[in-house]
């Protein structure tokens, strides 16, 4: 017995047979075997890498890009809802390079001019603000910073005014929504017609957009 | 006689006991003023001489000699426009007006949404206008020279998108003419049981067909005092069921030297319910709102100013030009 795997031992040996095999089965892949870069590799293992890191500096970049596009991820244009809630997040980049580890990258908004970057709207408009459902505002910012909304009706009166602090719910980087019902003022119905809503950092307007209400 | 029915009517404002609510009601156009006199006069009703007495006390057109008309107009924001227009004449059998007021917004966007499957887009797809109008037909006549009634039919539309809202209600006032001194008496919307009514052909829960809105009833007691070159008036009004209090008080002055020139202030307070940081609550809106018209044979141009709550737009001015034959 011995002697018949000595054997075969000599036989791959002697006839580079592992190195056919090997071939074989790579034909056998359609050669995806044989594309797997050292690029890849290196991509992967950064994914793990970065993922550490993250947690070594204390989740710093971890939660860079949040999905906010989702109608679930809105609140309320009251502010009234305080609980931190973390729905959905993905890793900002993957660094490849050799400096992986000992320099993240930093994203500094320090000189970014804080605006309103797209037109605020309102969905549905008009909308009943009596419903459950009311309306979404939607705006992007360019940046983290606070600033206030108000509503004015159509004889210039202010019947609303609500502050968002930087960095919370309503006052991120990118895309933002708020909702509009019936929950919004404490309870009370706006009266049916238009009603012009004001976005104000530091008393000046930054951004003006207009909603109609219907009962 | 007349001290019962004063005292009666006096009486009647001190059991008036306002109270905190936060009702909303059917937004009518009329809440501007009726012109920049009523306006700069910190919103008095039922002392014109004008045909604009069609949106205030019916029963003030007894003032109208032969013929009035009267025109108003003013914006707010750059984007809200208000305009009436009124006419009276006087007839055999009384005066008769008629008044169309009208506040308008253009280009309001229509936003749809395009769903991905991590992304919501919102965009416009159109934009449409949003029209609310008031028509007014008056009757008034005297029973003596002293004691005049009014009565003014209603009729309320408004039209925005897929929106169309209508309903009509009355209005029936008194002014009683003691000289230098004139009162006024109006109920506004005194068919509490009808409300506009809304149509609309969007399908879905964002749809508001088949739903109302009640129309306040107003309750407005004002006086006017004449004194040599001044004139010294004072408003009470109730708003709604929930009876909001609303007051005035303003002087004109009338120079002997210039006796086609009036010059005005007037200070004017009235809750509004406003949601601010979290909190909703009631506040007493002061303003004081001064303004001036100038007459020329008949012809009278109104201007006032009031300043506003806007945080760009903080100024509001109001003109209006009448003429009476």
């Amino acid at each position: 017995m011995y002697t018949y795997v000595k054997r075969i031992q000599n036989y791959f040996v002697r006839y580079k047979l592992g190195v056919v095999l090997v071939s074989f089965f790579i034909f056998l892949s359609g050669g995806s075997l044989g594309a797997a870069t050292l690029e890849d590799i290196t991509a992967y293992s950064s994914v793990t890498f970065t993922r550490m890191q993250d947690v070594a500096h204390g989740l710093n970049d971890f939660f860079e890009i949040v999905n906010r596009k989702l109608e679930k991820n809105v609140v309320n244009i009251n502010n009234q809802d305080k609980n931190l809630v973390i729905l959905e997040m993905a890793f900002k980049s993957f660094n490849n390079s050799s400096t992986a580890l000992s320099e993240p990258e930093d994203v500094n908004d320090d000189d970014v001019e804080p605006a309103i970057t797209s037109r605020p709207l309102v969905y549905p408009n008009p909308f009943r603000q009596s419903s459950t459902d009311g309306a979404i505002l939607s705006y992007d910012l360019s940046k983290d910073f606070s600033f206030e909304i108000h509503i004015y009706n159509m004889l210039s009166q202010r019947v609303f005014k609500q502050t968002f602090q930087e960095g919370f719910f309503g006052a991120r980087k990118g895309s933002n929504r708020l909702k509009i019902n019936y929950e919004s003022l404490g309870g009370y119905l706006l009266s049916s017609g238009v009603y012009f809503y004001v976005f104000v950092k530091d008393q000046k307007v930054l951004s003006r957009g207009k909603m109609v209400v219907k009962p | 006689m007349i001290i019962r029915f004063v005292m009666a009517v006096l009486f009647s404002l001190v059991i008036v006991s306002p109270v905190i609510a936060f009702e909303s009601y059917y937004f009518s156009p009329d809440l501007v003023g009726s012109s920049a006199r009523s306006v700069r006069l910190g919103g008095i009703e039922g002392m014109s001489y004008h045909a604009d007495s069609v949106f205030e006390n019916p029963a003030a057109l007894y003032r109208v000699r032969r013929f009035s008309t009267s025109f108003f107009q003013t914006n707010f924001m750059e984007e809200v426009m208000y305009q009436n227009i009124a006419v009276a004449m006087k007839t055999s059998i009384g005066v008769f007006g008629l008044g169309f007021f009208n506040v308008g917004v253009d280009n309001i966007p229509k936003t749809e949404k395009m769903e991905y499957s991590d992304y919501t887009e919102y965009y416009v797809r159109y934009n449409f206008n949003y029209q609310n109008s008031l028509l007014k037909a008056s009757y008034q006549f005297s029973t003596s020279d002293f004691l005049h009634f009014g009565f003014s039919g209603s009729y309320f539309f408004s039209e925005f998108d897929t929106v169309k809202a209508e309903g009509y209600n009355y209005d029936l006032g008194f002014v009683l003419d003691l000289g230098r001194l004139d009162l006024s008496v109006l109920i506004r919307n005194l068919m509490t049981s009808n409300e506009i009514l809304f149509s609309d052909t969007e399908i879905g829960a964002n749809s508001s067909d088949g739903q109302t809105e009640k129309l306040s009833i107003q309750n407005v007691y004002s006086v006017n005092y004449r004194l040599r070159n001044y004139t010294i008036m004072a408003q009470l009004k109730t708003v709604g069921t929930q009876r909001e209090l609303h007051r005035s008080v303003g002087l004109q002055f009338n120079p002997r030297f210039l006796p086609f020139v009036k010059g005005s202030v007037a200070y004017k307070q009235h809750p509004l319910a406003v949601y601010d940081e979290g909190v909703l609550q009631s506040l007493e809106k002061n303003s004081i709102v001064s303004g001036m018209e100038i007459n020329l044979l008949g012809l009278n141009f109104n201007y006032a100013y009031e300043r506003s709550d806007h945080i760009e737009f903080e100024h509001k001015h109001y003109f209006s030009v009448g003429l009476t034959l």
